[in-house]
């Protein structure tokens, strides 16, 4: 507890900490090792042979009532989609840091978006949590891990790794009770994925369409200057970060803008009704227009969505977004 | 004059393995291994504190037929559950039960458990083939033997050579008690009963991981009544020698 400075992966170390969290398995390198150094040095960090070992072992952790956190990097999250569809199916709790970092195969260890779409894939996704600051991340940390036990879902924090490296002077307080779940719950004799009879099979997945029906409730979002905003920029993570800033200088040469940030990427927000009262809505991200297509799929045809995307590992640059939204207002 | 005969049970059902038909084919390792299992830890005394994480396969549901705690675990991903449920669960007994061809689908999950000195036990069916996908060709599958996947027989310059999983794991230091045993007739079912139980006990006393590999038979992919299969078990295993290896 207290104010901590330190960068991104210090401070989602430090909030897993306080959660009470005694194991997280890995295999540090860059850009996630220094959030494994920082567990190292709590003497939470446990080494795993591959992704996929470490994936079943949190899962094994998670089945045996502990709370845990896989910590992934790019195309490592492939290698965990596995168990985080066994953990939707046994219904225990699965919590994941996935920093985002430019793909397609290794790339670069720079701040990319584009694993936006893999996390929202499939019949039940995890649950995605994307902070657009350092300070914000203890708060969603807690909010991830409360949720994913919960509903008995696995959950992420989608960060990018410029926010994972930015420094802050940071308020850690993450503490949140811990549920009972697994096998120290006690009300099962045992889990499994395997439901060879049809009607077993569909009656699981009626459940859980229900139980995702009020998942959908929980989707966040961030409304900054819309009350009056003419014109709406949508992003997310350190985008949504830089967009607040555009949106700010704006205002400065009387431009009517605003930003609206979803909190949660799954479930995503209704922003079909707020978006209505806009003339044009830019979406910045740094992927291939996998916001954009969520955005534009949620809006009225009628109304006009224009797409600044950065790639590489490039972040969208303040100026150049200013100029790219004043072209076409 | 009356004779007074007393009679004592000797032998019955394990009280552990549930009253549920078991699906396995006739001869098939998983039901011997099933009642093994449930008959040590019921002797243990420890079916309150025992979890079965089952691999992909055939035996992936045995926790319908023992009747303790149990998981049915991803493809390769078994041991590493296992694993992760010790770390919770200090004081469970907690054992992963695979398949040949699921255990060699990710090896890294036991290299990792064995790097750690994870106090869990492994119980490797070895039936020399992917039962449970009709009878292809598993890493283990032995040089000459005609699979789905190598109809004509694995060769060693067409599919390679077969793993000895035994030998690959006990070279790691984590792997505290080592062995290979059978279950091709009643004197290596209780040679194999043996060993699972030194392997439990090397959990218990917080040695290490204990590994177990049992040659297991599967007549209906072998195409062989179960006798036979029994006998072609024993033939594979002159190259494979059972024992404690460590």
């Amino acid at each position: 507890m207290g104010v901590i400075y330190g960068k991104g992966a210090e401070i989602i170390g430090e909030s897993l900490v306080q959660l009470g969290v005694r194991s997280v398995y890995g295999i540090p390198y860059p850009p996630i090792s220094e959030l494994h150094e920082y567990l190292a040095q709590k003497g939470v960090f446990r080494p795993a042979a591959s992704t996929r070992e470490m994936a079943a072992l949190s899962l094994g952790l998670s089945l045996g009532g502990e709370r845990t956190c896989m910590v992934t990097a790019g195309t490592d999250i492939y290698g965990c989609m596995e168990s985080i569809s066994y953990a939707v199916s046994y219904e225990v709790p699965l919590t994941v840091v996935h920093v985002g970092k430019s793909i397609p195969g290794f790339g670069n260890p720079y701040p990319y978006q584009g694993d936006l779409d893999v996390l929202r894939g499939g019949d039940f996704p995890p649950v995605v949590f994307s902070p657009a600051s350092v300070e914000e991340i203890p708060l969603l940390i807690a909010k991830m891990v409360e949720m994913s036990e919960r509903f008995l879902v696995p959950a992420v924090l989608y960060v990018d790794s410029a926010l994972f490296n930015m420094t802050g002077n940071v308020e850690v307080d993450a503490g949140s009770p811990k549920g009972e779940f697994g096998f120290r719950k006690n009300d099962r004799r045992y889990y499994t994925t395997v439901y060879l009879d049809v009607t077993a099979m569909k009656k699981q997945t009626a459940s859980l369409i229900e139980k995702y029906k009020e998942i959908d409730r929980e989707a966040l979002c961030e409304s900054y200057m819309m009350e009056d905003a003419e014109y709406a920029i949508c992003a997310y993570g350190i985008s949504a970060y830089i967009a607040k800033k555009v949106a700010d200088d704006l205002r400065l040469s009387k431009k009517k803008v605003g930003v609206l940030r979803p909190l949660t990427l799954s479930p995503f927000c209704s922003i079909g009704e707020e978006m209505k009262k806009v003339k044009k809505v830019f979406v910045v991200e740094m992927s291939n227009m996998q916001l954009f297509r969520l955005v534009r799929g949620q809006l009225d045809p009628k109304v006009k969505v224009e797409s600044y995307a950065t790639h590489g590992g490039l972040l969208p640059e303040r100026n150049d977004v200013i100029q790219f939204i004043k072209g076409l207002i | 004059m009356e004779i007074e005969r007393k009679t004592e049970k000797v032998y019955g059902y394990p009280g552990l393995l549930t009253d549920r038909k078991e699906h396995f084919c006739p001869g098939c390792s998983h039901g011997i291994l099933s009642k093994v299992i449930a008959e040590i830890i019921s002797e243990m005394g420890l079916h309150e504190r025992a979890i079965g994480v089952y691999g992909a396969g055939c035996a992936s549901i045995m926790y319908e037929y023992i009747g303790i705690k149990g998981v049915g675990a991803p493809p390769g991903s078994a041991v590493g559950i296992a694993a992760g449920i010790k770390d919770a669960m200090k004081d469970a007994l907690v054992f992963a039960y695979v398949g040949d061809a699921d255990i060699a689908s990710d090896l890294s999950v036991v290299i990792g458990a064995a790097m750690r000195n994870d106090k869990i036990t492994v119980i490797c069916e070895n039936n020399f083939n992917m039962g449970v996908s009709g009878g292809a060709m598993s890493p283990a599958t032995p040089l000459g033997i005609a699979t789905t996947t190598s109809p004509s027989g694995r060769s060693a310059a067409g599919q390679g050579n077969p793993l000895a999983l035994s030998e690959l794991v006990k070279g790691t230091k984590g792997v505290t008690y080592c062995a290979r045993g059978s279950s091709h007739s009643p004197g290596a079912v209780r040679k194999t009963k043996a060993m699972i139980k030194k392997a439990f006990m090397e959990q218990i006393f917080g040695n290490g991981m204990g590994f177990v590999e049992v040659a297991g038979m599967c007549p209906t992919n072998l195409n062989l009544p179960p006798v036979e299969a029994a006998t072609k078990v024993k033939e594979i295993l002159e190259e494979l020698p059972t024992g404690e290896t460590k």
